[in-house]
């Protein structure tokens, strides 16, 4: 499975951000991920919970949905912008949206 | 993240708990309106305790019809909240004020000093000093604050042991280090008198530092003072100052150096005997262990040793040696000496005293000896006059 899979229109701004070494998460609206070791991770441009445990966390994100598994898994703070989570890591992957788990 | 807590704090925030079935989605529209969420916990799958801004608490009411779910704050906390509690209870905010206050007065006192480093000055002292200049338990803060520099330069005054004072204010404890000096010996004094070392006639003297207290001619006995350390200085105005110097000069006297040398005309010799004693010994390290011996003795006796190593070995202590001491008996026998040879002997002796009294190279003016024959004993008497510096400079008892 592709996630994000890109059309012509956005791989003309992949080349354009690349071409000019612009910050491909703004100029794509991708979402930009901050993992600290397996500890904490910070997701910036999401787009809402749509799950919430203490083993499994999904996030909605422009390009699908993120789900983090691991065990403790807590949010420590969530804005219109950015979501933090912390706990012990153990798996990131992407789903397309609707996907089942 | 720190910032933000401190930001709810001050605003006041609320502990509330989601119940529903839809809490997630609930978040999500939450978000939407730029309300923030944190220390989200999901207690139970219909459950969520989350902390969010009081203010933002209204906000949320659509949010709950539309998703089915329902709010209950359950602690309000920060500052504000804080504020209206304590403002409700008057009387502990009494007591509080009371409780600050008092420790406010009390720490603005100094109520112990204390003096560290010192070891040959008396601790009591320091402590009347300071005292004296106003630093004692009881005493405003402030107060020392303004006057510290000129307490320490007070007391630096005070303390000429101390090579260094420092005072410093810790709460209310007022820390004195005081660093001692380590004192140089005494000073040499510069005033110093010129004595007589000798007996003599003064024959001439020159003075150049100093007041004369002798003339030509004058007759001195040994230890008197011949040059003062002091000096009269006149002034334009007339007034005189008296003023310490150290004694220099030379004075010239003659001096009488008289020997009495005793010879006697008979002495004893030993004569070596027939008796002796011979005495093997084995010596290992530092100790003598006595293996035999032949002859025997009585009466005086002489001994003489001599040894064999046998076994040098690497040092002195691993040394082995085989000693022999012979011990020889003597009897003593007198020997007659001619009065000539005893005059000579006493001669000899007279110079090398002589040359021990008078300065090396000095010649005498005049010599004068006499001897005479009594009683077995040759009394020989030697009388040398020399003119010689006598000034000597004067001992002095060191005071403590």
């Amino acid at each position: 499975m592709r996630v994000g899979k890109q059309g012509k229109g956005k791989r003309f701004k992949a080349k354009v951000a690349d071409f000019f070494e612009l910050p491909s998460d703004v100029i794509l609206d991708l979402p930009r991920l901050v993992l600290t070791g397996n500890q904490r991770l910070l997701i910036e441009n999401h787009q809402g919970i749509i799950e919430y445990a203490k083993e499994v966390i999904r996030i909605n994100t422009p390009i699908g949905e993120l789900r983090i598994s691991g065990e403790d898994l807590k949010i420590i703070l969530i804005t219109q912008e950015q979501v933090s989570v912390e706990g012990q890591i153990d798996k990131l992957d992407w789903r397309e949206r609707g996907e089942d788990n | 993240m720190i910032s933000q807590r401190i930001m709810a704090f001050f605003q006041g925030y609320l502990v509330v708990m989601i119940t529903g079935y839809h809490c997630e989605k609930f978040i999500s529209l939450a978000l939407t309106s730029g309300v923030t969420f944190w220390d989200v916990n999901r207690k139970t799958p219909k459950r969520f305790i989350l902390n969010l801004s009081a203010q933002d608490y209204p906000i949320l009411r659509p949010y709950f019809y539309r998703t089915g779910t329902k709010g209950k704050i359950l602690r309000r906390k920060g500052a504000p909240f804080l504020w209206r509690r304590v403002r409700a209870k008057k009387g502990w905010l009494l007591g509080m004020l009371c409780f600050m206050l008092t420790i406010n007065i009390l720490s603005s006192f100094i109520w112990f000093v204390e003096v560290t480093g010192v070891q040959e000055i008396e601790k009591t002292r320091i402590l009347q000093d300071l005292s004296d200049l106003g630093l004692y338990p009881g005493v405003l803060r402030s107060k020392i604050e303004k006057k510290r520099d000129w307490m320490l330069k007070e007391l630096r005054m005070r303390l000429p042991e101390a090579v260094w004072v420092s005072i410093r204010l810790k709460g209310v404890v007022s820390l004195v280090t005081v660093t001692e000096k380590t004192l140089p010996p005494p000073a040499v004094r510069n005033d110093a008198n010129l004595v007589a070392a000798k007996d003599g006639l003064i024959t001439s003297l020159l003075v150049i530092e100093g007041t004369p207290l002798v003339h030509e001619g004058d007759m001195v006995s040994r230890g008197d003072v011949l040059i003062l350390g002091e000096k009269s200085l006149q002034h334009l105005d007339g007034s005189i100052e008296i003023k310490k110097v150290r004694a220099e000069g030379k004075i010239i006297a003659r001096v009488w150096e008289e020997i009495i040398i005793e010879e006697p005309l008979e002495v004893y010799r030993p004569v070596i005997t027939s008796g002796q004693r011979v005495v093997y010994s084995l010596r290992i390290k530092n100790r003598l262990f006595p293996m035999f011996s032949r002859g025997k003795l009585s009466g005086r006796f002489s001994q003489t040793r001599s040894g064999k190593t046998i076994l040098r070995g690497r040092n002195r202590l691993s040394l082995v040696e085989l000693i022999k001491d012979t011990y020889q008996t003597i009897d003593w026998n007198p020997v007659e000496i001619s009065p000539e040879i005893a005059l000579t002997k006493a001669k000899i002796k007279g110079e090398e005293r002589m040359a021990f009294l008078l300065p090396s190279g000095l010649k005498p003016l005049s010599t004068k000896e006499e001897w005479e024959v009594t009683e077995g004993i040759l009394k020989y008497r030697l009388v040398v006059e020399a003119q010689e510096d006598i000034a000597a400079p004067e001992l002095k008892e060191e005071k403590k």
